[in-house]
């Protein structure tokens, strides 16, 4: 154990720096023998992450969460956590971490992989694909995020008949936010490729070969009765693109069980709609089951898809059935688990450093050890209890 | 750590005289607490008077007046002992018993037989007693053949009152400059310092009085009392040693011994666990809720609900309910808790657990917890219950709506 010097403030009790580092108690053993009160890294560039900064909160740099993260993904919860810590920071957690470890060690040469996150409700699964997304980007890779799948399932929906085939039906306000997300997100990585076929919509509008993809996408937000098609045309661009080793994939889908459950609405208020017969998932499927090389899939099972009273289980094969795990067979599990204790003690130290918690007895160590308590270990819940503080 | 002065430095200091005296003049604590606070054993007073007057010593008026004194207190005592032997004869005498082999057991059958009395107070009952036992019989000088007193605070006229009074005050003092010292240099404390675990009583009016009065023959007033007691609490507060810890404890003990609410062997008894850890199991009860919850001592703070953590729980007022008793006694990490709740609804559940727990921890805590507990109302079963539908009544207290047709059509029937 190293031996370390503290200079003791005067307003804090002498004995507070040392017990709360001694305190702490991580799973792996680089936590143990940090024997220093840090629970931030300066670090930014998330391919610099290790194992050594697991437990410690890094910044996202403003650029980066305006052009990722601020349109689609962040929900109003997140954006109101920025606006008031005037930051986006993350955890960096142990899943995340082995995820980029695989992710630089893959071969790149093979089909798709398939990662499938799980975790109980509000364990952190969606600031893991953050922390994924952000390294992706730092490698250049392009982005196809579809941030709530559960979406295309509402009611009362713009729903329109597919042209080509009758038994599928159309979303064409969904297709065009996805368009303009993918836009705005990779406008300067596809500069430069075009299409390699043509792709007809109908009798009279077609799309030529040789035209820059950025057109393609933007006759698909034009137009918003061909959004969807445009949205085919788009993946199967993608495709050939990462089998010719121009363009690394990374796609993300979040509540990715939302896929085999009925939707709520009803084609002309009598027959039901199932999830299986829009094109979106239909598309979707398909891209996830190519063998495309050069491409990753990060997919998340959630519980908030399914109704109030559905909401115990968070196991994948319980939330996706029988059919789901069929499809994704072979997947790469990974479980996203709640706080650890020297995460708690690390989440609540920045808490204290962003003044959310405010109140002095929070802040000695039995004020701890109680929200510790009343959290039950989940993040979510840590947040809720530390508001009245 | 009071220290006597041996007879050499006194003898020393008698002749140095009023040069020592007076050099001492602002006292420092540490020097302070070495001093002497005790008053010496007497010299036999007839020797003094009968020394012929050789160094021209002249003795002061004050001093003759207390030889005078203390040559009345011996007569009184020479007085009463003659009387008491008399009288110890006689009993005897009466008994049969040879003088000799009697004992004090024997006087005070006899008084109780022949001078019965109900008094509730013992100490005002007829007693026959040796003198020695009743006056006390070391009249004291206070000061030397000169006439300096010896103790410190002698000119106050309540000397020993005094004394501990400025004791616990340089203590403070002390501790006050040892957390001056820590805080600004960081240094360890030179000796183990605690503060106290539990609330001190200190002496009521009655034993504060007996105490100087049998012991220093002081009479003290009760401003004197308010105010020992107001520095006692203070001085209790601190961060302590155990050199200041048993100078309290001479006045003081905690707050237990009073008030003991419930002190029966079943709040105390546990079993023990085949792996040999000890545990209790009690039922809780709230609205239609019922909870069996087990207690594991020394534990790390493992909490299990049916099954599952404290996320059976959804709402935080309910988290908090099972909180509040591990909070209360302060075993939130060293207890493990296993509870299986049945019947009710989110809050009886919890308020349900919350009972049973408070019940469960009993035997791990200490006695003045236990009455906390109960006087808080933690043990106690909540008898509120859902109140019963009335009839006339939609529910227990809604009723059906107020027509005012009724009325008309009530005095229509009546005209008719």
């Amino acid at each position: 154990m190293a031996s370390v010097i503290y200079r003791i403030v005067s307003k804090q009790p002498s004995g507070y720096c040392i017990n709360s580092s001694l305190l702490r108690s991580s799973s792996s053993l680089k936590c143990w023998q940090r024997c220093v009160t840090t629970f931030r890294t300066e670090i930014s560039d998330p391919s610099e992450h290790s194992f050594e900064h697991e437990g410690q909160f890094y910044t996202i740099p403003k650029k980066d969460v305006q052009k990722i993260f601020m349109l689609n993904w962040m929900s109003p919860h997140e954006k109101n956590m920025n606006k008031m810590f005037q930051e986006f920071s993350i955890l960096i957690r142990r899943p995340a971490l082995e995820v980029m470890d695989i992710l630089k060690r893959l071969n790149y040469n093979y089909p798709l992989t398939r990662f499938l996150l799980y975790g109980e409700m509000n364990a952190g699964k969606k600031f893991t694909m953050t922390h994924i997304m952000h390294y992706c980007r730092s490698q250049n890779w392009v982005l196809l995020t579809v941030p709530w799948a559960n979406e295309w399932n509402c009611k009362r929906l713009d729903v329109s008949f597919n042209h080509h085939k009758e038994s599928l039906f159309d979303l064409p306000v969904h297709s065009k936010i996805l368009l303009e997300d993918f836009l705005l997100k990779n406008m300067s990585l596809i500069k430069e490729f075009t299409t390699s076929t043509t792709y007809e919509f109908s009798e009279h509008e077609a799309s030529e070969q040789g035209i820059p993809l950025t057109d393609l996408i933007s006759f698909g937000i034009t137009r918003m009765k061909f959004a969807n098609d445009v949205v085919g045309a788009l993946l199967k661009e993608l495709q050939i693109l990462a089998n010719n080793d121009k363009i690394k994939l990374l796609v993300t889908i979040r509540g990715i069980n939302s896929f085999w459950r009925k939707t709520g609405q009803k084609k002309e208020k009598v027959q039901e709609i199932h999830a299986q017969q829009l094109t979106l998932v239909n598309q979707f499927m398909e891209l996830l089951q190519s063998d495309t090389k050069n491409a990753v899939a990060m997919c998340s099972t959630e519980s908030w898809v399914n109704d109030v009273t559905d909401r115990k289980s968070y196991l994948p094969t319980e939330l996706m059935g029988k059919e789901g795990v069929d499809f994704l067979e072979p997947f790469l599990p990974i479980e996203v688990p709640k706080y650890g204790n020297a995460e708690l003690q690390s989440v609540m130290d920045y808490y204290i450093d962003r003044r959310w918690i405010q109140a002095p007895e929070a802040k000695t160590l039995d004020g701890r050890a109680q929200i510790k308590f009343l959290s039950g270990h989940n993040p979510y819940q840590l947040y809720r209890v530390c508001v009245p503080l | 750590m009071a220290a006597s002065i041996p007879t050499a430095t006194r003898s020393f200091i008698k002749f140095i005289g009023s040069e020592l005296w007076f050099s001492t003049g602002y006292r420092t604590p540490s020097k302070c607490l070495t001093r002497t606070l005790t008053t010496q054993s007497v010299v036999s007073t007839d020797s003094e008077v009968t020394r012929p007057k050789r160094r021209a010593e002249k003795l002061s008026a004050a001093m003759k007046a207390f030889l005078k004194r203390a040559k009345e207190h011996e007569s009184k005592i020479n007085k009463y002992t003659e009387e008491y032997e008399l009288g110890r004869k006689h009993l005897a005498n009466m008994m049969g018993i040879h003088p000799d082999e009697m004992t004090q057991e024997h006087i005070n059958e006899a008084i109780r037989y022949l001078l019965p009395s109900g008094l509730f107070d013992k100490g005002s009952r007829p007693q026959f007693k040796h003198p020695k036992d009743i006056l006390p019989l070391n009249f004291d000088f206070p000061f030397d053949k000169a006439g300096r007193p010896y103790h410190y605070q002698y000119y106050t006229l309540l000397p020993n009152y005094h004394g501990i009074m400025s004791e616990a005050a340089w203590r403070m003092e002390c501790l006050r400059e040892e957390e001056v010292r820590i805080g600004s240099t960081g240094a360890p404390p030179q000796e183990e310092m605690k503060h106290l675990s539990e609330e001190y009583e200190w002496m009521d009016l009655r034993t504060f009085l007996n105490y100087f009065k049998s012991n220093h023959s002081e009479v003290v007033q009760v401003n004197e009392h308010n105010r020992f007691v107001i520095l006692m609490t203070k001085l209790s507060k601190m961060r302590l040693r155990e050199q200041d810890v048993a100078f309290l404890k001479q006045f003081g003990s905690p707050k237990t011994s009073e008030i003991n609410v419930m002190d029966t062997e079943e709040i105390k008894k546990f079993y023990v666990n085949e792996q040999g850890r000890k545990f209790r199991t009690k039922n809780g009860y709230r609205k239609s809720a019922i909870a069996q919850v087990t207690v594991y001592a020394e534990g790390e703070g493992i909490l299990e609900i049916s099954g599952k953590g404290i996320e059976y729980f959804e709402s935080q007022y309910a988290r908090e309910q099972v909180l509040f008793p591990l909070v209360l006694t302060s075993s939130l990490n060293k207890v493990d808790v296993h509870a299986r709740v049945e019947g009710g609804g989110e809050m009886g559940q919890s308020g349900a657990i919350r009972h049973g727990l408070s019940n469960a921890l009993l035997p791990f805590v200490s006695q003045q917890m236990v009455n906390k507990l109960s006087l808080s109302g933690l043990l106690d079963r909540d008898s509120r219950v859902k109140e019963r539908n009335k009839p006339g009544q939609k529910k227990a207290r809604k009723q059906f709506q107020w027509y005012e047709l009724k009325l008309v059509a009530c005095l229509c029937l009546r005209h008719n």
